[in-house]
Formats: structure tokens, sequence, C-alpha cells
């Protein structure tokens, strides 16, 4: 069993009281947990911080540690014989133990009634999948491979119609074994949309740009649009001014209970043909609309 | 490898979850949930039916303060707070996708589309 000197991972000397401790961790915590650190070997070096100080905050488990003495760290040492006796759980050889397992098993074997067992709950898995908008709508069925201590498991989970973004599912105690009694674990599945070329989801609804042409949006138009089921026509109302939303009723991600909604954006053609060009001067002569009627002449300022 | 089909649950206001399974899911006592209720960090569903309830939507939230309870080794009065900002921090990230959804395409260059579906 290799030696980890925990003290000089959290840069404390020996004699340090539990508030020196307590702050060194929460200093490197702070500094290196992989919410706060992206850094190459942050994470293994909040491992080691997290590691030294499962030990040191608890009397007991630094007090057997510090039966070990201050040899180099990574150099070989043989626990003290008792501790196969009071912490081994099993009688295990401790040969093959890393030192922050053995710790941590003191904490649950150390003597008298504690030493029954306690039921701890099998592991947790997290695990995440990214479907298609048009799997969410009609439901889909996705394979999990799960590798874990009784081998490679597949999982086929069935992901009922109307999936948002960001879902999560729980499939309960089909996680890792528990152990004395305790529960099996869960597996938790974060759900993904994948990013579509025309919708954009929200919740269960979805949006997406309708271009129309002038004389559409003025008149009035029935314009082809798409959907998750295919093409459909959509009627636009005469007068439909940018930015309005049409509503395509039972096209979201939920079929009949979600909705598709066009964000109208009026277009122009980048060059006009002579008769286009004498038709929009035609316009411009005749009309009386001002789309900047309502903008105040002073400047506010 | 024959699949292992099963059933799954939502995790979100469609489902509800007992005090003893949620203490369970997020690895904190019943004890320890019941003091996030007084502090109103946590709210069942019924106070009042004959076992307290809670959405099932508490599950991801209350995991990950866990996590952060254990990470930084802080007291329930302090987990309280983070929920609550955890919370916060939700709601306020759907109102920004919500935004985003009506944001023409071209104002999104971080859109990145699969052509394929």
């Amino acid at each position: 069993m290799k030696y980890k000197d925990y003290y000089e991972t959290l840069g404390v000397p020996r004699d340090a009281d539990l508030d020196q401790i307590k702050a060194a961790y929460r200093k490197l915590a702070r500094t290196h947990h992989p919410d706060m650190s992206k850094a190459p070997g942050a994470e293994a070096r909040f491992k080691e911080a997290a590691e030294a100080y499962a030990t040191l905050k608890d009397t007991a488990k630094r007090a057997a540690y510090d039966e070990l003495g201050h040899p180099q760290p990574g150099a070989e040492f043989s626990p003290p014989p008792q501790w196969q006796q009071d912490f081994s759980a099993g009688g295990q050889s401790f040969e093959d133990i890393d030192l922050a397992d053995l710790l941590a098993a003191m904490g649950r074997g150390r003597g008298g009634a504690a030493r029954e067992a306690r039921p701890v709950k099998g592991r947790d898995f997290e695990t995440s999948v990214t479907i298609t908008l048009a799997d969410a709508r009609r439901g889909t069925s996705v394979e999990l491979n799960l590798q874990d201590g009784s081998g490679e498991r597949v999982l086929e989970v069935t992901i009922a119609p109307g999936a948002r973004q960001d879902q999560k599912l729980r499939l309960r105690g089909k996680g890792g074994k528990g152990q004395h009694g305790g529960p099996d674990g869960d597996i938790y599945l974060h759900i993904s949309l994948a990013l579509h070329a025309v919708f954009r989801p929200d919740g269960l609804d979805l949006y997406f740009d309708l271009a129309l042409a002038p004389w559409e949006a003025a008149l009035g138009a029935e314009v082809e649009v798409p959907t998750l089921d295919g093409p459909v026509l959509l009627t636009v109302p005469a007068g439909t001014r940018s930015g309005r939303k049409l509503r395509l009723r039972g096209r979201g991600l939920l079929a009949g209970q979600s909705d598709i909604y066009a964000i109208v954006h009026i277009d122009v053609p980048a060059t006009l043909t002579e008769s286009e060009r004498a038709l929009y001067l035609e316009l411009a002569r005749i009309s009386h609309f001002n789309p900047r009627a309502a903008v105040p002449k002073e400047n506010p300022t | 490898m024959t699949p292992d089909q099963t059933a799954w649950h939502w995790l979100d206001t469609r489902e509800t979850i007992n005090l003893t399974e949620l203490s369970q899911c997020c690895g904190m006592s019943e004890a320890e949930l019941d003091e996030l209720v007084e502090y109103c960090a946590l709210v069942p569903v019924s106070q009042t039916a004959p076992e307290v309830v809670f959405s099932a939507q508490w599950v991801t939230p209350l995991r990950n303060a866990s996590k952060l309870r254990m990470d930084f080794d802080l007291d329930m009065f302090t987990v309280a707070i983070l929920l609550d900002n955890l919370t916060r921090i939700e709601v306020l990230e759907r109102k920004v996708h919500s935004l985003q959804a009506l944001l023409p395409q071209h104002m999104r260059p971080d859109l990145r589309p699969d052509m394929n579906n």
C-alpha cells in the first residue's frame, strides 16, 4: 500500500486544528472543483483534496492515519497489524486496497455494534441521450450500454411521445447492486434534443421563421410550411406584420397538446426586374402608409 | 445481448415521490430533507395529505445540491440557500431558452443545425 501525505495535500501542518483543515480544504475545493476550473488536472487535484479532507476531518480516522507515522509520499508501507482485525471487512488482505478505501471502510466497520454492516445503496448511473425532434414527437426507444461490476448490460429505454429539452428520467433499482440489504441504485437519463435545421423548441412548442413576400403579408396567402409530419398549408391573414406569430395547432412535440409557431418576417427581392421596380414606384406614389408614423420625431435624450 | 426493457419515470411535475424515496434518490436523510422543508427551500405538493409527497422535479436539483454539499462540506442552511439559487438558475435558463426560440435563426450564431433530422 502506498502512503499519501494528506497534510501535504491540504497544505496544513500536522498539528493543524479542524478549522485550519476545513479552511484549507474549502480553498482548494473552490479553486479546483470541476464546476469552477477547467484547467488540466484540476479534477484530479480536487479529488486528492477531498480524499485527504475525508480522513483529516474525522477524529478517529485522523488518529488512525497519524499512527502510520510520516513516510515519504508514495512509499510502500504496511498498516499496523490491528487494522486488519479492527477495520478490514471480511478479513481481506490489505495488499490490494488503496489507503483511501481502507480509511473510508474504517468509518463503516469500527468496533462494537457498528461492526454490523450498514445497508449501503447501490451506485447510481447518470447518462445522457440525444434524440431528434421527430423522435421526441412520436416517441422512441434507445439502447443504453451500462458497464459495472456485474459486467455489461444493455437497457432499452422507451421514451414516450412529448419529450422536452433537458428532460430527466429515472429508472428505479436498475443501477448498481445494494450492499448489506441496501436498495439497488438507480439510473438517471438526461434527454437532449438535437438541433434542427428549421425548428427551435421551447418546452413542447416549436418555433420557426416564416419569410413572406411583401404582397403575401399585405394581401394574405396560403403558404406551404414544414411540420415534423410533413408540409401543410398555412393561411396567412391579410395585413400580417413582421414579428407576428402564426400558430399551427397541435403540431408541437406532444401531438394535440402543443403547437408550432411561425414567426413572420417580411423579405424583399435583392434585385428587381424593370416591371417590379415600376410597380413598387407606383405603390410608393399612391400609398399613404407610413411605418414610422408612431416613432417620436424628437430625440428623447 | 437481450435488452432489458423497462419503464422509466419522468422527473417533472407529472410524477410525485415520497420522502423516503426522495431521501434515497438524493443522498440526504429524511431529517435533512425535513430541515429543507422548514427553511422553505423544499416544498411538498401538499402538507395535509396522509403522506407528504413531493414533485419529482425536485430530484435533480436535490441531487445536484447534495453533490455540492459533499464536495464543499456545506451545512444544511447553506444547502437550503444553494437549492434556492439552483432552482432560480434553472428557471432563468428556461426563460433564456424560450427567448432564444423566438430569435430568428440568423441572429443565433450558436446554432449549427444538423440538417438530417
